[in-house]
């Protein structure tokens, strides 16, 4: 919970005094990157070693749904957005620069230590997405620092780099064409004459401006799907301004903290850089981008704890990935295998297949129903566990005391409970982002509607635009259709919000007397809280996966199956 | 009695635009809000003149009754965020238990660990924001 609040401020003495070296926590690290090389990518064919499936098959586990064509496990851990090489090449590549970033971060004086990981951040990316990727990207953060801290001493030749990336990200390859070229040599003399002065003596503009930045990449994607609406051109994005997209709620997180004075204004660029650009980000880009958010959560929880105990706490994370990366596919087949068999009940393992065949006329029982939702849900939180807990122990790795986004879920006893435990950071986003400023400016005389439409805006409104329809839009295109076609998933998000706002304002004047999961008589009751609570997360995700031809009306009635309603179809 | 409450409180916020302390019992004898007032609800305008200590027993007593059963012995430098609170609608019952008892006005940015940490460090801010 610290560090849901940003943390403590650390200080340099303290960070050199939990900066003390482990060979053996290293050399642990290292060997558990060579387990992940051996087992994700095709390294055992350089060095001669029996496959993964072969050395299974050697201690007699004939495990299905595991390994994939070339022997190796088939993993969800993967490069987004690039086919410079294959899966395996690019994980290999990608372990390798992991292997160095932590070398560099474990052994480097303290002074060196985040620079080095922007560097091989920045140097895994040329490799796997290109130079122009890379400047891309660069070049959208250099542009966010601009207008973020117009009083650094080096702004001016920072202003220069963001002109040549610029060039680089922009041009394709006509970099020595003056038409491409000429029009960003503008770009710092524009800065130095117009808009810094501009950010330096007129607040309310430079206020606008920062705001303008921030939201960026959602006003963005939004123009871009509304103007192909109206004209039916559709933009093309580069891919490093389209990687940058994907780390709109962390620059929204760090406006944040920065309206409430946590960012120096005079932030050193290599300081702000260290916020963003980390090896972390990389695996699965998409996948819970916003993992590691803000500024403050960032720089007041590096090194905050002797680095060992964190390399070990992020080993011990991986450990858990690890398990999720081998065996998702085996447990849920297998698991739906054996219900089947038992209850003699069909089962779906996509809810969105479950749709389909009920928007078909198809009959669905209750149990199919409830039991496919849940099904489906365990799916998705063994894929997505997996990659969420590689990242946050990538984190704690590097240094970093970053929270697991995702902790015992099927512990919560409560909807709001659930939502904070199945994905930590992400709410930590929409409380931040949406619930705090309208908490703390509106309906303050009436507290039941204040909690309410506090909630109601992170967890149904920010959630929906902010959260997933934005990201719709990353994943298929500035498209007025996307829009469109998100627009039915209205009642999933909101039904979440309804329910963690209903279960808040009633533990607001609720007596807390017992901790939940204590032992006694009434355990039997958190079973049942925890699996209603469950139950209903998994059951509204009916209206989260629309299929061609489907109405409203026909989710509607899923769901109302799901609850032993059956209307007429 | 919300009224009342705003009146008072907007009287405080003038005082403090205008240089004062922002303490309206020091400016307002006619004020109704008496230390005796057994109907004055959750508006405890006696804590304007609070010292720390009274403060921070508030504070206890506050978390001892709302979050009980935390398998801790509540000391002042107990850290609330790691060992006492139970999730964030825990901080979000606080700030309006301190919106209410103290009648002071929280911010975002004053959701914050260095002000959350312990009763000390929170007592500290209730009386910085009494003035």
């Amino acid at each position: 919970m610290a560090r849901l609040l940003g943390g403590h401020p650390i200080t340099t003495e303290e960070q050199e005094k939990n900066d003390r070296h482990s060979p053996v926590a290293a050399a642990a690290v290292v060997g558990v990157l060579l387990v992940f090389i051996y087992l994700f990518t095709q390294f055992y064919q350089v060095v001669g070693l029996p496959s993964p499936e072969a050395l299974a098959g050697k201690a007699g586990l004939n495990l299905n749904y595991i390994f994939d064509a070339d022997h190796n496990v088939d993993c969800t851990l993967i490069i987004s957005f690039t086919r410079k090489y294959d899966n395996d090449t690019e994980r290999l590549i990608f372990f390798s620069i992991v292997t160095l970033a932590f070398l560099c971060v474990y052994f480097l004086p303290l002074k060196f230590k985040r620079t080095a990981l922007v560097f091989w951040f920045l140097t895994a990316v040329v490799l796997l997405y290109g130079l122009h990727a890379a400047s891309g990207l660069l070049f959208a953060h250099l542009a966010v620092y601009l207008i973020f801290h117009p009083t650094n001493k080096r702004i001016a030749i920072v202003s220069v780099v963001a002109a040549g990336l610029g060039i680089l990200a922009f041009s394709g390859d006509n970099y020595f064409n003056p038409r491409t070229f000429v029009p960003w040599l503008i770009l710092p003399v524009a800065y130095r004459y117009g808009l810094r002065p501009v950010l330096l003596k007129k607040p309310k503009a430079a206020s606008v401006c920062r705001l303008i930045a921030a939201q960026s990449s959602v006003l963005l994607v939004f123009m871009g799907a509304s103007i192909e609406g109206i004209s039916g051109y559709e933009w093309k994005v580069p891919l490093g301004i389209f990687l940058f997209f994907w780390h709109w709620q962390r620059v929204i997180l760090y406006h944040v903290d920065y309206k409430d004075g946590h960012v120096p204004k005079d932030l050193p660029v290599s300081h702000y850089l260290s916020v963003f650009l980390n090896p972390a980000m990389i695996p699965s880009w998409t996948w819970s981008a916003y993992i590691g958010q803000g500024y403050a959560y960032i720089s007041n929880n590096f090194l905050c704890e002797d680095k060992n105990r964190l390399v070990m706490a992020g080993l011990k994370i991986w450990g858990f990935s690890l398990l999720y990366l081998v065996f998702d596919r085996w447990f849920i087949y297998n698991l739906v295998d054996y219900l089947e068999d038992t209850f003699d009940i069909t089962l779906f393992v996509h809810i969105k297949s479950m749709v389909r065949h009920h928007v078909r006329g198809e009959y669905m029982s209750t149990p199919t129903v409830l039991f496919s939702c849940l099904i489906d849900q365990s799916r998705w939180m063994l894929l997505w566990a997996s990659v969420v807990h590689f990242k946050v122990g990538l984190w704690r790795i590097f240094g970093y005391n970053v929270d697991p986004h995702f902790n015992r879920p099927w512990l919560a006893t409560n909807l709001a409970n659930f939502w904070a435990r199945y994905a930590f950071h992400f709410r930590a986003f929409l409380v931040s982002a949406f619930y705090y400023p309208i908490f703390f400016r509106f309906f303050k005389k009436n507290l039941h509607l204040r909690v309410f439409v506090a909630t109601m805006a992170a967890a149904c409104v920010g959630n929906m635009i902010w959260g997933h329809m934005s990201e719709n839009l990353f994943y298929e295109g500035l498209e007025w259709e996307n829009i469109l076609d998100y627009l039915p998933r209205w009642p999933y998000f909101l039904l979440l919000g309804l329910g963690i706002s209903l279960v808040q304002v009633y533990l607001l004047r609720k007596k807390r007397n017992r901790k939940p999961w204590t032992w006694g008589w009434r355990i039997g009751t958190d079973v049942l809280a925890t699996y209603l609570t469950i139950q209903f997360y998994c059951l509204i995700h009916v209206f989260g996966r629309p299929v061609p031809g489907g109405t409203i009306y026909e989710y509607w009635r899923l769901f109302l199956i799901g609850l032993g309603i059956h209307l007429p179809g | 009695m919300a009224s009342i409450h705003w009146i008072l409180f907007s009287a405080r916020n003038q005082v403090k635009k205008l240089g004062g302390d922002g303490n309206i019992r020091k400016i307002c004898p006619f004020s109704l809000a008496t230390p005796k007032d057994e109907d004055k609800g959750d508006e405890d305008f006696e804590s304007m003149s609070m010292d720390k200590g009274v403060i921070s027993k508030l504070l206890k007593d506050f978390f001892e009754e709302e979050f009980p059963n935390q398998g801790t012995d509540l000391e002042y430098t107990t850290d609330l965020l790691n060992d006492w609170f139970v999730d964030s609608l825990g901080i979000i019952n606080t700030v309006l238990f301190l919106e209410r008892k103290f009648a002071i006005s929280l911010a975002r940015a004053d959701i914050n660990s260095d002000n959350f940490q312990n009763i000390n460090t929170l007592s500290s801010f209730v009386r910085k924001s009494l003035g």
